[in-house]
């Protein structure tokens, strides 16, 4: 027993450095966040504890539902199509093809582009008058959009800019498809089964661990989209594209209501906690485990 | 064996750290040694931060030395919120560098050292700066800021448009050759500029603008006082956004998107680099491009049409003149007198000079070459007088036009300020510095440097003739004029006027009635300022108001 506690303590010694680290940056920080919530902190006054006001406000806050209706419509456009992109791409690149390896670089490349880089170019390819979508849609004979300053454009410029970064997808999608034991394809080969029928019944329940790890990471990531919007069109127009992240960080750092933007981001917690969870519940059945 | 693997791996990790502790990076710099030193945060980065560090300097030479203070300028982007941080941790900087927004918020929270008694031990009394700028450094009445550098804003147009347009101008009865005055004249002019062409698909589209109020849109928020408003009354308790003038400028707003169509407006703008993100400053700027004739803009533009489209600021300086300009750049330290004449031509002797050193007209700048034993020993280029620079101007600058009768040289005034936060440790110290660069020759070095305003009641003839815009009369006559007006006073404007930027951009989109759409701002924004002054729910501002008055 003695041994068992002296082996603990090593252990928890090795441990210290990154335990205390997680205790004081992230588990107090959230606690406070908690305590802030339910008062009225501007940071540089002492908070005043004014119960579940900053709560009550929110839900009267005709910004703070909209922010959070484009939030959810912005997720439900760029989710399925990051999903669909990544898993394509991923499928083509497994294609016995002349150049495979610089196709795979070509598309892992611009999610290591920086994020106010890829932002500024598709401000440009965006651009109305001058951009390369709508010149090329205009070759077709199709009059391109103002993508960034209509309010029914703005949204689904932003969703289809999003499918840019999908290399990380892609690249996890990669190593799942490795992953496929190739009997399973010989097998439905065999039975009959087509191309389709393959990715139907062997590719997609085979890959379904990776899907359900990569829906989770996307849930999350489109929930707190903040950078894009915030560089190519500040919310804009009349709030088309202001997302609850970026009323959060208005909220907090520049009209200094740091309470209130405690309550919505416990909000936004249990938004992404309640879609991480109900993607868990429904995963018993459509995700398959090897040898289970 | 486990005990003393155990002991080597932590005696290693510690003897590590101490080693770093020991033998780690040490700051180089051993300047200002024995001296107290200040820091300085500045929001001024890039060119903008070094021109800053040149002030700091000349105080870390002159006064700092003779009083034994060392002042420390660190550059910093999104300083308010760094502050802000800094502040509430108890960390700030002895002094920062920030917008006038934050005066009134930090003062509100009492974040800010009172600066009166400094300010009157130093002379830095209010008589020595222009009332709209020592004005706006007050939170009720205390003074919590003093101003680095100042702006205002007035009405550019493009001139050669204007010729360009004459024709039509004059069929509608207006002046090609002066810009409008009135907001009914401004309109007019902008419906005569109007140019329209006919796509590839056989649609029509904007393809140049008299003027967008939307454009560039960073002064939005306060048209209402061309139309001879206010945003708040006099008690800083209630929002006026339901009056007749917050009417008559959305409905204003509104009338552009009714008469050239808000999907066209959006189409044109989004071609711009401010159509989405209310970026001005690039060259995708329609005013520096062609495609808009008139816009509101502060002094730095000035600044920015130099370094972007030079040619706006050359448009009718003589060929051979613009020719020598471009030369210039040639010539050479050891050239000979002969090899300059080539590139120069004959150069005039500059008085007293003993013929050692000859000068030429290069348009906007005289150029001066001077020659020691017949070679090239130095060479400058310098601007000609402001005034002067004036007739070369492919644009000019003059007060945004009014839509009340007899009502002037309205405009809107901002200035960067510096403030010393409430727990700064060396306030006195950080005033001396505050002090130093409060005085003429250095605020005006400053405003020049930066293409701003000074923000002081009176300008030395040579900052006037040597600041880099050429309207730099224009916007001082407006700054200092009875009708500059500052920020509304309110410690919630940050919100108050995104709120406002709102109702501009729903107006602009026709959403909704502007009465509709002025009401729910009213009832939205009037909510947050009574929670930014703690007032009440339900509380009569009528009877409060009253009660004030």
């Amino acid at each position: 027993m003695k041994r068992e506690t002296h082996q603990f303590a090593k252990g928890m010694a090795f441990l210290a450095p990154w335990l205390i680290g997680f205790l004081i940056f992230t588990v107090a920080p959230i606690a406070l966040s908690f305590y802030y919530s339910l008062c009225r902190f501007s940071l540089l006054q002492p908070p005043r504890f004014i119960g579940v006001r900053n709560y009550a406000d929110l839900m009267h806050d005709g910004v703070f539902w909209q922010a959070t209706g484009n939030t959810f419509y912005y997720t439900l456009m760029a989710l399925p199509a990051a999903l669909l992109v990544s898993l394509g791409l991923a499928m083509l690149l497994t294609v016995e093809v002349p150049g495979r390896a610089v196709w795979r670089t070509m598309i892992f490349m611009p999610s290591l582009a920086p994020i106010v880089a890829s932002a500024m170019l598709w401000m440009w390819l965006f651009n109305a008058r001058l951009g390369l979508i709508n010149v090329l849609l205009g070759k077709i004979g199709i009059e391109g959009p103002p993508w960034l300053t209509n309010v029914h454009w703005a949204l689904p410029a932003l969703a289809l800019m999003s499918l840019w970064g999908v290399g990380n997808a892609v690249v996890i999608y990669l190593a799942g498809l490795q992953d496929v034991p190739r009997e399973l394809y010989e097998a439905a080969e065999l039975d009959g089964a087509g191309i389709a029928g393959r990715v139907w019944h062997v590719t997609l329940p085979m890959l379904s661990p990776v899907i359900f790890f990569n829906l989770i990471m996307a849930i999350i990531g489109a929930l707190q989209v903040f950078d894009v919007p915030y560089i190519m069109t500040n919310g804009g127009p009349a709030h088309a594209t202001y997302f609850l992240s970026m009323y959060l960080y208005d909220n907090a750092f520049v009209y200094l209501q740091m309470g209130y933007a405690s309550a919505m981001a416990w909000i936004m917690l249990l938004i992404v906690l309640a879609l991480t969870g109900l993607a868990f519940l429904s995963s018993g059945r459509w995700v398959h485990y090897q040898g289970k | 064996m486990k005990h003393l693997l155990w002991r080597i791996s932590l005696s290693l990790i510690l003897a590590s750290v101490l080693a770093f502790l020991a033998l780690g990076p040490r700051p180089t710099s051993s300047a200002g040694k024995g001296r107290v030193r200040i820091e300085y945060w500045e929001k001024w980065t890039g060119l903008e931060g070094q021109q800053m560090q040149q002030i700091v300097d000349a105080f870390n030479d002159t006064v700092g030395k003779e009083k034994g203070i060392w002042v420390d300028l660190v550059s910093m982007s999104q300083i308010d919120r760094k502050t802000l941080i800094s502040t509430a941790a108890g960390v700030p900087p002895d002094v920062a560098g920030l917008w006038d927004t934050q005066v009134l918020q930090f003062g509100s929270m009492d974040a800010l050292e009172p600066l009166e008694s400094y300010a009157k031990q130093y002379g830095l009394t209010p008589d020595r700066y222009k009332p709209v700028f020592y004005d706006g450094c007050k939170y009720h009445g205390r003074l919590c800021a003093l101003p680095s550098t100042a702006w205002c804003v007035a009405l550019l147009w493009n001139k050669e448009i204007f010729q360009q347009k004459a024709q039509k101008l004059r069929e509608a009865g207006l002046d090609p050759d002066r810009p409008p005055r009135t907001i009914a004249e401004l309109d007019k002019y902008a419906a005569a500029i109007d140019t329209w062409e006919t796509g590839g698909g056989g649609g029509r589209h904007l393809s140049l603008t008299g003027f967008i109020p939307l454009e560039p849109g960073s002064f939005t928020n306060e048209y209402v006082y061309w139309f001879g408003g206010r945003v708040v009354d006099p008690t800083g308790t209630r929002l006026l956004f339901t009056t007749a003038p917050f009417f008559a400028t959305y409905n204003w707003i509104r009338g552009y998107s009714h008469r050239l169509g808000k999907d066209s407006l959006a189409e044109f703008r989004s071609g711009f680099s401010s159509g989405a993100t209310g970026l001005f400053d690039t060259p995708q700027n329609p005013f520096l491009v062609g495609w808009n004739a008139m816009e509101q803009q502060g002094p730095w533009i000035a600044a920015f049409i130099e370094h972007l489209k030079p040619s706006m600021n050359r448009w009718h300086v003589p060929p051979d003149q613009l020719r020598r300009e471009q030369d210039f750049q040639q010539v050479r330290i050891g050239m000979t007198y002969a090899q300059v004449q080539a590139l120069l031509g004959p150069g005039d002797p500059l008085a007293g000079s003993s013929g050692q050193s000859l000068h030429w007209p290069a348009g906007i700048k005289d150029v001066y070459v001077t020659f020691v034993d017949g070679r090239v020993s130095s060479k400058e280029a310098r601007l000609i007088p402001a005034r002067q620079r004036q007739q070369y101007c492919q644009w000019g600058a003059a007060p945004f036009p009014t839509a009340v009768p007899g009502l002037s040289n309205v405009t809107y005034a901002g200035m960067d300020v510096w403030v010393i936060p409430r727990t700064s440790r060396h306030k006195r110290e950080a005033f001396e510095f505050i002090a130093f660069a409060s005085r003429q020759a250095q605020i005006e070095k400053l405003s020049s440097l930066h293409c701003n305003l000074s923000p002081l009641a009176e300008e030395s003839e040579q900052y006037l003739r040597n600041h880099p815009n050429p309207y730099v009369d224009v916007y001082e006559a407006l700054a200092a004029s009875p009708n500059a007006l500052p920020l509304p006073p309110l410690s919630n404007w940050p919100q108050i006027s995104d709120e406002l930027g709102q109702v501009a951009e729903r107006s602009y989109l026709l959403q909704g009635t502007t009465a509709q759409i002025l009401a729910n701002a009213q009832e939205r924004a009037q909510r947050e300022l009574n929670k930014a002054l703690n007032v009440p729910e339900n509380t009569n501002l009528d009877a409060r108001a009253a009660n004030a008055q």
